[in-house]
């Protein structure tokens, strides 16, 4: 399944991409032998905006973002970052992309102060800037700590501007929340969305869905390799499925029926419940999902209600709907 | 490239580490200068007394029974050669200091030696630790080009090395010089103590890179430092266990620490046992060979060369992750 691309917000048109992935794949030798990671993906990010990079973990994310980085190598498939196939060409554009992959990693009994220091020097970048990017991440306080002191969510916002140290126009975050509280969460998705709104695009894999929904103009969903889907938040959502009502009744069998009857599309609920959306109805048509038209159904029949919840399909559901074998799988302990 | 460089020499410089392996290295040099005071002092009249009674006793003693000693010893199924003991040499009781050429050149062989395993260690751990802490896909992420990056760290901590070794050998013979000149002692040409020193370098610069490129071929010191260790364990085999079978010492030429003692000593000594049966029984003879200066130089340029390379292509090729 893959929805069409429609651009929320300031998109780039649609052959500017930042990212361009064709027929990725790399298989890691291991013990049992080669295994999987990533299998014949195809990903496009648009310039400019934040896009959400999903899928369980082992499903290949990290692996992706590795090989664009020139850490692993591909087994086949072709990379650009803007325009530039990468890893060939790599250096020309690395000064344009800033990246966390996974646990940020810093040399330990350095100062925090002191790793962006050595990256600045590396890079080229005046020593200026490192003060400004740790003032930007709010660690200026404790840049003189030892990086092996901090906390995780001090780790983060280390490595965040370590990203931020050349300005780049791509900021690839890889799982960038792990092991953050509430504050950090919302500290990190704000910072996100600031250097998108900022004309930056900025890459972000997780496995929290919510945290992405909340923040990102398109996403990309992949499983065990593969793309599932991709797009615009919102195509996204509504290809993943329709408004439903979850109803809860006495009689559920008859309340079903009688639904079914008047155009609504009824399932059951393991708990008991009915999920009721507007559907392809028989007889009298599809019915639209109204509420007031529920009841109505309902109490005609001397039937009544004690539970009517509307319920909008969310990120979360459209991405366990199409992650479900990867899922399956793993509870089976099949190899990924 | 610069930019590269100044970043790691900043990263070597600041490193725990290599604070530490500097200042054990100064440490030992320093204590050692205490027993180069003592050796180039001229002993006190009492102690010089003492000493040539000493002497005198012992002579007397080898006089009356080393015909005796060499019987018992032939008696019990050694070779006759092999029991002749010699008469105790005069110089060996301290009667005099020590001249400074005797002092130099201990003094320039445990510099050698000594920052030549610091700087093993420094380099293994420079680049181990990269791995270890995982710093190095980070550093990686924001300088792809690889081969850049492998030469500014072999660069530093090869320069690195030099520079100590440098500093370490002009340290033990300026004392050397200054504690024989503050005791009346004659100091003597310094032209084989600079040639000396200049072969240091290298065995510094050399086992640097050696460190290096074992400390990322197995991605953490402390297995590189097992790799030296093994060694040891093979060299000690080699030469003591194994030390009177002829194939074992024929292998000398091509043992590394041979053509390191080739290059420190501008020439390296070993002997090859040869049994020979006698009426006595089976006597081993030793063949006295020769590690030169020039096939030790031959040997650690190609076993180096072979060595960076081997380390670059890991370097360039193997995932980081």
């Amino acid at each position: 399944m893959t929805a069409v691309v429609g651009p929320r917000r300031a998109m780039p048109n649609t052959t500017t991409y930042a990212i361009e992935i064709t027929g990725l794949r790399k298989a890691y030798r291991t013990r049992k032998g080669r295994q999987l990671a990533v299998a014949g993906l195809d990903l496009k990010v648009p310039a400019g905006g934040v896009h959400g990079f999903l899928g369980p973990n082992g499903s290949g994310k990290t692996t992706t973002i590795r090989m664009l980085l020139g850490l692993i190598r591909a087994d086949a498939g072709d990379m650009q970052v803007f325009g530039y196939e990468v890893p060939q060409r790599l250096p020309a554009v690395i000064d344009r992309i800033g990246a966390i992959v996974e646990q940020p990693r810093f040399f330990p009994t350095f100062s925090g102060r002191k790793n962006l220091q050595l990256l600045a020097t590396g890079i080229g970048v005046s020593a200026a800037r490192v003060g400004q990017v740790l003032d930007e991440v709010g660690l200026a306080e404790r840049a003189k700590g030892k990086y092996r002191t901090y906390s995780l969510g001090m780790k983060q916002r280390l490595a965040i501007a370590g990203a931020l140290l050349k300005d780049p126009d791509l900021l690839i975050f890889d799982e960038p929340t792990n092991g953050l509280d509430p504050a950090g969460i919302h500290e990190i998705r704000a910072t996100m969305r600031g250097l998108a709104d900022a004309g930056k695009t900025v890459l972000v894999s997780s496995h929290i869905l919510t945290e992405v929904q909340q923040v990102a103009d398109t996403v990309s969903i992949i499983g065990r390799g593969r793309l599932l889907a991709e797009g615009n938040v919102e195509d996204i959502l509504e290809a993943g499925g329709s408004e439903s009502a979850r109803v809860g009744i006495g009689d559920p069998t008859r309340a079903a029926t009688l639904l079914a009857e008047a155009g609504f599309a009824v399932s059951s609920l393991p708990d008991g419940t009915l999920k009721v959306s507007s559907g392809v109805g028989t007889g009298q048509g599809a019915a639209d999902l109204d509420p007031a038209h529920i009841t109505r159904v309902l109490a005609d029949h001397g039937l009544y209600l004690f539970e009517l919840t509307p319920a909008r399909p969310d990120l979360e559901s459209v991405f366990l709907e199409l992650t479900a074998d990867e899922h399956l799988g793993a509870t089976r302990g099949e190899p990924r | 490239m610069t930019r590269l460089l100044a970043a790691e020499i900043n990263r070597l410089r600041s490193r725990r580490f290599t604070l530490i392996a500097l200042l054990a290295v100064l440490l030992v040099l320093a204590i050692f200068q205490i027993q180069v005071n003592s050796d180039v002092s001229p002993p006190s009249a009492a102690a010089v007394a003492a000493n040539e009674a000493q002497y005198e006793r012992d002579l007397k003693e080898w006089e009356e029974h080393h015909e005796e000693w060499e019987q018992q010893c032939v008696d019990s199924g050694v070779p006759r050669e092999q029991c002749e003991g010699p008469a105790p040499n005069r110089q060996d009781y301290g009667l005099e200091p020590v001249p400074f050429a005797q002092i130099a050149q201990i003094g320039m062989t445990l510099a050698i030696c000594l920052t030549g395993l610091a700087m093993f260690l420094v380099a293994a751990s420079f680049i181990g630790a990269e791995f270890t802490t995982g710093a190095i896909a980070n550093w990686l992420s924001f300088l792809p080009r690889r081969g850049q990056v492998y030469a500014a760290k072999l660069v530093t901590v090869v320069g690195f090395s030099l520079l100590v070794s440098a500093c370490a050998s002009a340290f033990v013979l300026g004392m050397a010089v200054l504690l024989t000149w503050v005791h009346g002692g004659e100091v003597t040409s310094l032209r084989p103590w600079l040639a000396l020193s200049g072969r240091g370098l290298s065995v510094a610069g050399g086992l640097a890179v050696i460190g290096f490129c074992v400390g990322l071929m197995t991605r953490h010191t402390a297995a590189a430092l097992g790799v030296l260790l093994g060694y040891l364990f093979i060299w000690v085999l080699r030469t003591g266990v194994l030390s009177q079978l002829g194939w074992a010492q024929r292998l000398t030429p091509w043992a590394a620490e041979a053509n390191l003692a080739a290059i420190v000593g501008n020439g390296h000594t070993y002997g090859i046992p040869v049994r020979r049966l006698t009426e006595g029984g089976v006597s081993i003879e030793y063949v006295e060979r020769t590690v030169s200066l020039m096939h030790g130089a031959v040997y650690w340029a190609a076993l180096l060369a072979g060595m960076i390379l081997a380390a670059l292509l890991v370097f360039r090729h193997r995932d980081v992750t």
